[in-house]
């Protein structure tokens, strides 16, 4: 079920953008290469992918359209 | 129509009809009783829709002995199928008549809100989701371009829980979208995805895609859309149609048996 749930999840993430930020791996005690081997693995990837593009600067695409009109009164407005 | 309504209360077949009536020159929901027959006569249909079934669920937490009938579409029929399942509502005490709904050459006329869509803006096409679009186009924008126009709709999201409040399957006592710890009420800008996301969630395998949510919305989200794509996760994951299917969505906290694999760390 917590594959299904995953998998869900996934794709939930991957329909709006956020794809590959989410990782499932089964890791025994015992299984202490694996465990290095997973994380070094999600934490490259996950580095490669950059911060969260949500957590900061909401409005990049009213700063991208309006770049060229009236940005500043739009950024200034709207920013935060 | 009118008659067997009015024969079904004079039989206490039904205590309570909900229907349409016509007030100020807006159809809007009215319960029908026995002590008001006269009024069977002023009942309307048309292309308005209400979440009907959303009353029936408030009258029959009131009352759970109360008789309801209603006028139902395809949409309220699935909706209807979704509450019996999670036992919402009594399907013994539920009798409905069918109204005219989707359109076929046998009608005269096709009778639903939805069928005719707006057109999106090109302001609204160029940087969001355009409401009418199919899931595959949707899927089709490259990642950063997908997050962007996302952003852009939720963005416009005012929160005032129109979405939830027009679901005819939505019937949570407590929402998790008014609970402080994981959506802080009237805080705005909304907090993007929580708020949608959550919603579209409790969605999965829930939804029966009636449209109400983005009818109600009054900033053009394309709700329908995004519920579309929820649902056609858990059809692909969890093999569940909603509203069509007998049981309870298996896509909830008990869970189900797992069929499977986890997904390599370098698939998309």
């Amino acid at each position: 079920m917590t594959v299904k749930r995953i998998t869900f999840l996934q794709e939930l993430l991957a329909l709006i953008g956020l794809e590959g930020r989410l990782h499932l791996e089964w890791i025994s005690s015992a299984e202490a290469q694996k465990f290095v081997h997973v994380v070094t693995d999600f934490t490259e990837k996950i580095r490669a992918l950059g911060p969260n593009p949500l957590k900061e600067n909401r409005r990049l695409y009213t700063l991208e359209i309006d770049s060229d009109t009236e940005s500043e009164e739009t950024i200034s407005v709207s920013g935060g | 129509m009118k008659d067997q309504i009015k024969q079904w209360l004079q039989q206490g077949k039904v205590d309570i009809f909900l229907g349409y009536k016509m007030v100020e020159g807006h159809p809007l929901p009215h319960f029908f009783v026995k002590d008001r027959l006269y009024e069977v006569d002023e009942l309307v249909t048309g292309p308005i829709r209400y979440p009907l079934e959303k009353l029936a669920i408030r009258l029959a937490a009131e009352d759970p002995e109360v008789k309801i009938g209603l006028l139902v579409r395809d949409c309220n029929r699935r909706a209807l199928n979704v509450l019996f399942l999670w036992h919402q509502l009594n399907p013994d005490n539920v009798m409905s008549i069918p109204v005219n709904c989707c359109p076929s050459n046998l009608a005269d006329q096709a009778n639903c809100s939805l069928l005719k869509p707006e057109k999106a803006g090109p302001y609204k096409e160029m940087v969001g989701i355009d409401n009418n679009i199919s899931i595959e186009e949707a899927k089709g924008f490259d990642q950063e371009e997908r997050l962007r126009r996302w952003t852009y709709e939720f963005d416009k999201c005012i929160k005032c829980y129109g979405c939830r409040d027009a679901c005819p399957v939505c019937f949570c006592k407590e929402c998790s979208l008014e609970h402080h710890a994981l959506v802080k009420t009237g805080d705005l800008p909304v907090d993007i995805p929580i708020f949608h996301l959550v919603r579209a969630v409790h969605m999965a395998g829930r939804c029966i895609d009636c449209g109400l949510c983005e009818e109600a919305c009054p900033m053009d989200i394309p709700l329908r859309l995004l519920y579309k794509m929820v649902n056609q996760i858990v059809l692909n994951v969890f093999k569940y149609n909603p509203g069509i299917d007998s049981v309870q969505s298996p896509f909830n906290m008990l869970g189900d048996e797992v069929t499977l694999e986890p997904k390599g760390l370098n698939a998309a």
